[in-house]
């Protein structure tokens, strides 16, 4: 037995000792918002300042705000249009990025105008906004999706790249246009796609935002943000702060769902292309 | 001899500007024949397949399947192209891959049936829901090949399929198609660069030249037809054929050669 060679240690990076996910994976979610939570109190208690409430006030807003009916009434409808300005900007910027993306004609013919509009500060577009729609859900809607942009221009650069020899495949094999699309053009353009809704998403939830404040009415967080200003009510004011970023938070996590769906393919075959 | 004509290539010529790729290509194939096209590096045997294809216009001459001309990609035609990872849609599972063509023509219980048969003919029924990234070059290339078996062609051509594979995987896919071609009695033309490789597969091989192409040689590769990749490749006459195929390959570069001085 005692002519079995010795293996030599090797420490490998994986060999390290971890903690067990289920208190590793809380740890890694909630140590930065605690961490921030606990100084924030900390400085609250010490140094008081009226503009900075402390946390509990804030969550004493909180709840105090939007834990009842105010939030059927005022915050889903701001969610409802977000949801639709969101998906008008995809289905119009994947729509017209396939069409623009399949042409070179088009593109060269296009790119300049879009440069143009893609530019213009969103805010800016508002005020023309309302006087051609008006100020209700119409006009919210689309300004929410002028966020379209990044959907488009990154369409257009996926379509643009998908690989010669597999459309020379689709071809030989005579893939009606329905099939091209849906199964060569449309999935090897996903990750840019994506890419371009993950930008898309951040920039919707600044625009749901300031559809609501140039004319704030009931029926928006705009109109909550507007009295809240006018009655310097800090913790309130901080509290939908917070309540933006839980949403931003959630469209995050939706979207992570949605990317490891869609994009599984992909991370496999870049980790089948990097081993 | 075939009893019939099924592909023709008639005075095929291919320009791109004032560069003549391909001057005056003349062959034809028939039904069932196993033919390969050998030519130097850089002879345009790529285009000359994607003519053939019809992924290319010709710039004159004419090429028929079934009599009527190649304006755009057959129906009885199935590509299999040198670059498999390339050629395969990394979204899609092995099985999807090989029903992809058939989507637009076939239900899903036929699909699946000619997708399961054309798979265990190539030896990848184990595979089936793997996508091809997880798959070795060879048995990407086995896809590919069992996605055109499963199109059903009347001809399968094969663009340089094994230059990207290592030698023994290579020697696996040559007699994969031979037993293919043996077991579907389906025509094949096979394009590659190597001598050695078109004469243990070919019934036929034909010669080009260096560009601008012509058919250099048609040759009748008289070896039996059991092909076995120890005892045929040691047969004199395969060493025969194979010094005389190199022979009018070197004699085509130095006729180039002198053609550009």
């Amino acid at each position: 037995m005692s002519s079995v060679a010795q293996a030599p240690r090797v420490r490998l990076p994986q060999a390290r000792r971890r903690l067990p996910q289920w208190i590793r994976l809380p740890l890694e979610w909630f140590a930065l918002p605690l961490i921030i939570i606990g100084l924030w109190s900390l400085v609250s208690t010490f140094a008081p300042n009226t503009r900075f409430p402390a946390p509990v006030k804030i969550g004493e807003a909180f709840s105090a705000n939007w834990i009842n009916e105010t939030f059927v009434t005022d915050v889903l409808p701001s969610l409802g249009r977000l949801a639709i300005g969101l998906t008008l900007a995809i289905v119009i910027g994947v729509t017209l990025g396939v069409v623009v993306g399949s042409s070179k004609l088009l593109r060269e013919f296009l790119e300049p105008a879009f440069d143009f509009f893609r530019a213009i500060p969103p805010p800016m577009v508002v005020p023309v906004l309302i006087a051609l729609l008006g100020s209700g859900d119409t006009m919210k809607i689309v300004v929410i999706a002028t966020s379209m942009w990044p959907v488009l221009l990154n369409t257009i650069e996926g379509v643009r790249a998908v690989d010669e020899v597999q459309r020379e495949t689709a071809r030989s094999f005579r893939l009606p246009r329905r099939h091209r699309l849906v199964f060569l053009i449309l999935p090897s353009a996903s990750p840019q796609i994506m890419a371009g809704i993950r930008q898309a998403m951040a920039v919707a939830l600044i625009l749901m935002v300031i559809s609501e404040m140039f004319l704030a009415v009931p029926g928006s967080l705009g109109y909550h943000i507007e009295i809240f200003k006018q009655n310097y009510s800090y913790a309130a004011m901080w509290s939908i702060i917070v309540l933006l970023g839980l949403i931003g938070l959630l469209m995050a996590v939706l979207f992570q769902l949605a990317e490891r769906t869609v994009l599984a393919w992909y991370r496999g075959l870049k980790e089948a292309e990097r081993a | 001899m075939p009893d019939k004509t099924l592909l023709t290539v008639e005075h095929l010529q291919k320009s791109y500007g004032d560069f003549e790729a391909l001057r005056d290509i003349s062959f034809a194939a028939g039904s069932g024949e196993l033919v390969c096209i050998v030519g130097p590096s850089g002879c345009g045997k790529t285009t000359l397949l994607k003519l053939i294809a019809g992924l290319l216009t010709p710039s004159g001459g004419v090429v028929e399947l079934d009599g009527a001309p190649v304006t755009g990609p057959r129906r009885g035609m199935a590509v299999v192209f040198q670059e498999y990872g390339r050629s395969l849609m990394p979204w899609m599972t092995v099985r999807g891959n090989v029903e992809l063509p058939l989507r637009s023509t076939t239900t899903k219980a036929i699909r699946r049936q000619k997708s399961q048969a054309a798979l265990e003919a190539v030896g990848l029924d184990g595979a089936a829901n793997k996508y091809p990234w997880q798959l070795s070059g060879g048995m990407q290339q086995r896809v590919a090949i069992a996605r055109a078996v499963a199109y059903d062609p009347e001809i399968l051509v094969m663009d340089e399929p094994f230059a990207a594979v290592d030698a023994q995987t290579r020697a696996d896919l040559e007699d994969l198609v031979r037993d293919l071609w043996a077991k579907l009695s389906v025509t094949v033309l096979f394009v590659t660069h190597d001598i050695d490789e078109s004469i243990y597969l070919g019934q036929r091989v034909i010669v080009l030249s260096m560009s601008p192409t012509v058919v250099q040689e048609d040759l009748v590769i008289d070896l039996p037809r059991e092909r076995d990749q120890i005892t045929t490749r040691a047969l004199p006459r395969f060493t025969e054929l194979r010094t005389h195929v190199y022979r009018e390959i070197q004699a085509a570069k130095r006729g180039a050669g002198k053609g550009e001085l």
